[in-house]
C-alpha cells in the first residue's frame, strides 16, 4: 500500500518514535480485550495445548506481573518450532498447530504444574498502560516478530530489516552490505537516534552501531529532553532497561522495565507510559508524532494464531546445524505474534488493523515516510507493508478524547 | 478523559542480585567482542570478571558503552578481530530425546554449531546464563 500523502495526519506528521519492549505475546497481554472488542483476534478462554500427562489445559486469565515465568521460558528457533508445530525436528509441511507451548516449557524443569503457567494471560485492569493504547488507539491483529527465534536476530530486522541470515543470539553482521536504518536516514538529511535507558543498560545493537557510530545513541534522559526541548529527531528507536542496577549518575535503583520474564511487568507500563506522555503532553509534539509500541518477540508464551509464510530474506539461509531442527531455514516464515499498538491522535479509537506485519515493516515505513534514496535493502523490507496509512482521521481527536497515565509510586 | 493511574512495581521487585539471563548473557558476549577488538578501553579487570548477577553486568556494560561513546573508532580501525571463545554449555540431565533439540538450543548458538543430531544428543545446556560470565582478559 502506498501511503496517502494527502491524509492530514501524514501531511502533518514530523516524528515516527517505535518503543521495542521484550518477550510477551499477543494474547499473553492483549488476549483477553476480545471479550469487549469481537475484532481483536485475542482469546475466547477455550483455547488449550496438552500437557506432557496428555491432560488438555486451557488458558487462564491469571497471569502475574512477576514470578510465573521462572526460568526464562525457551525462545531459541527450536523451542520455537516445538511450540508452533509440536515438533522438535520439523516445520512445514507440518501444521502450525500452536500446541508445543506446554511441553517446552516442562522441558526446562520437568515440572507439569509449571509448564502449564506458559498458558496464562493478564486481564484488563492489571495491565492499564498496555490495554488502555490498545483500546484508543490501533492494535494491530498480525504483527508477528520476524524470526521464530530470540530477541538479536528479531531485533536486527527492526534495525536492518534483515537479520544477515541469522537465528541465533550471535548477530555479528560486520561488513555486510545492507546498512541501517540510521545512517540511512543521516544520508538524506534527516535526524535520528536510538535511546537506550542509560549506559548501564545500554543497547542489544552493540556489535555494528555502538561502536562505528555513537552519535547516533543517547539515553532514555535524552529522549526526555528532546521532547520537553521540541527537539526530537525525525525517527526515534527506544530501548527499555534491560536489568536492575545502580542508576550509573547515583541517583537510586534503576529498576528493569523491558518486561523481559522475570522481570516486573509494572516497571514496563510505567515506562511505556512515561514514552508516552513525553509525546502526549507536549502540544508541539502530539499533533505531529505516531509512535509504534511493539514487542520483539514472544518470549516462549502462548499466542493462539499460527504465523504466516512471507516473502524469502534471499539469498539467506540458515542450516541446520544453526535452527538446531533437522531442517533449513529460509526466512520465509514469521515468528509467533506479537503485541503491537500505533499511537497519533489521527488514528480513530478502537482501530483494529488486520494486515500482516513484522520487524522489517519499521525500516520500511520510516525508507517510505522519509523518501529515503533508494539503496540496497533486504528482500524481507522490500516487501513488508507499511503502517503509517493507517493515520486516517481528517481531523485530529480533541485533547480531551486522548488518554494520560498518572504514575502512581511504589508503596512498599 | 480521566487520567489513567499506573501502579509502581513494589520496592521488593527491585533484584540487582538478580542472575543474568539468556538475553544478557549475550548482551555480555557482544560486548566483550567489541572490547577484544577496540584493545584498551581501560575497562576495570574486576568490572569484567565473573560477572554472575544484573548488577554485574549493568557495571561492565557501563564501562564499555561509556568508553565506547567517548572514543569512536578510526574509520580504517576495520583489521580482523579476533572471536570470543565461545562458553562451554553446563552439562545437565539429558531429556527425553524426543524433546532434547528445544532444551538445547536454549544454550548460546555457539552450543548448536554441530549437527541437528548432534544437538540432539546433548541433552539440555538451559543453564547457561546462571553460569557466571568470564571475561576474558
Amino acid at each position: 500500500m502506498t501511503l496517502d500523502r494527502t491524509l492530514p495526519g501524514i501531511q502533518n506528521l514530523k516524528h515516527v518514535v517505535v518503543l521495542m519492549m521484550e518477550n510477551r505475546s499477543f494474547d499473553h497481554m492483549l488476549g483477553a480485550l476480545k471479550a469487549t472488542n469481537p475484532n481483536i483476534d485475542g482469546l475466547s478462554g477455550t483455547e488449550s495445548n496438552p500437557d506432557t500427562t496428555g491432560a488438555s489445559v486451557t488458558v487462564q486469565p491469571v497471569a502475574q506481573y512477576q514470578s510465573q515465568l521462572d526460568p526464562d521460558p525457551n525462545h531459541h528457533f527450536a523451542a520455537v518450532n516445538l511450540q508452533i508445530f509440536n515438533s522438535t525436528q520439523h516445520g512445514p509441511p507440518l501444521p502450525a498447530n500452536m500446541q508445543g507451548f506446554v511441553a517446552s516449557y516442562f522441558n526446562q524443569q520437568q515440572n507439569v504444574a509449571h509448564s502449564q503457567e506458559i498458558l496464562y494471560y493478564f486481564t484488563p485492569d492489571k495491565l492499564p498502560v498496555l490495554t488502555t493504547l490498545a483500546n484508543q488507539y490501533a492494535v494491530f491483529n498480525r504483527w508477528f516478530a520476524s524470526i521464530p527465534g530470540p530477541t538479536i536476530c528479531n531485533r536486527a530486522f527492526a534495525h536492518y530489516g534483515t537479520s544477515f541470515g541469522q537465528v541465533s543470539m550471535d548477530v555479528f553482521y560486520e561488513g555486510k552490505d545492507i546498512q541501517a536504518i540510521y545512517p540511512r536516514v543521516l544520508a538524506a538529511g534527516y535526524s535520528c537516534k536510538l535511546f537506550y535507558y542509560d549506559e548501564a543498560s545500554s543497547t542489544m545493537e552493540v556489535v555494528n552501531l555502538l561502536q562505528n557510530q555513537p552519535s547516533i545513541f543517547g539515553t532514555f534522559k535524552d529522549f526526555l529532553n528532546a521532547c520537553t526541548q521540541n527537539a526530537l529527531p525525525d525517527y526515534c528507536f527506544i530501548e527499555p532497561n534491560y536489568t536492575d542496577h545502580p542508576a550509573p549518575d547515583r541517583s537510586g535503583e534503576a529498576i528493569a522495565c523491558d518486561q523481559h520474564p522475570d522481570h516486573d511487568v509494572r516497571a514496563g507500563e510505567q515506562f511505556i507510559a512515561q514514552v508516552y506522555n513525553a509525546i502526549r503532553l507536549n502540544p508541539n509534539l502530539w499533533p505531529n508524532t505516531a509512535m509504534l509500541l511493539v514487542y520483539d518477540e514472544h518470549g516462549g508464551i502462548y499466542d493462539h494464531v499460527p504465523p504466516p509464510a512471507c516473502t524469502p530474506d534471499t539469498p539467506y539461509v540458515a542450516q541446520p546445524a544453526d535452527t538446531g531442527t533437522l531442517d533449513p531455514f529460509a526466512f520465509d516464515r514469521l515468528g509467533v505474534r506479537v503485541p503491537a499498538i500505533l499511537i497519533s491522535p489521527w488514528v480513530a479509537a478502537g482501530t483494529v488493523i488486520n494486515d500482516t506485519f513484522d520487524h522489517a515493516s519499521i525500516p520500511a515505513t520510516v525508507t517510505e515516510f522519509l523518501r529515503l534514496p533508494d539503496v540496497k535493502r533486504s528482500a524481507r523490507e522490500l516487501a513488508a507493508n507499511t503502517f503509517l496509512g493507517n493515520l486516517t482521521l481528517p481531523a485530529m481527536r480533541a485533547d480531551d478524547e486522548c488518554p494520560s497515565f498518572v504514575l502512581q509510586n511504589a508503596n512498599s | 478523559m480521566d487520567p489513567v493511574l499506573v501502579p509502581a512495581p513494589p520496592r521488593s521487585a527491585y533484584n540487582p542480585n538478580r542472575r543474568v539471563s539468556d538475553l544478557l548473557y549475550n548482551q555480555l558476549k557482544h560486548f566483550q567482542h567489541v572490547e577484544m577488538k577496540r584493545g584498551d578501553l581501560g575497562i576495570d579487570a574486576e568490572a569484567a570478571r565473573n560477572i554472575h548477577t544484573e548488577g554485574g553486568a549493568a557495571k561492565y556494560i557501563a564501562a564499555v558503552t561509556v568508553a565506547l561513546r567517548g572514543k569512536p573508532l578510526a574509520p580504517s580501525a576495520s583489521r580482523n578481530l579476533a572471536v570470543m571463545a565461545a562458553p562451554k554449555p553446563v552439562k545437565e540431565p539429558q531429556a527425553e530425546t524426543a524433546l532434547s533439540i528445544a532444551a538445547a538450543a536454549e544454550t548460546s548458538s555457539a552450543s548448536a554449531k554441530g549437527t541437528a543430531t548432534k544437538a540432539a544428543k546433548k541433552g539440555s545446556g538451559a543453564k547457561v546464563a546462571a553460569k557466571p560470565f568470564k571475561g576474558k582478559r
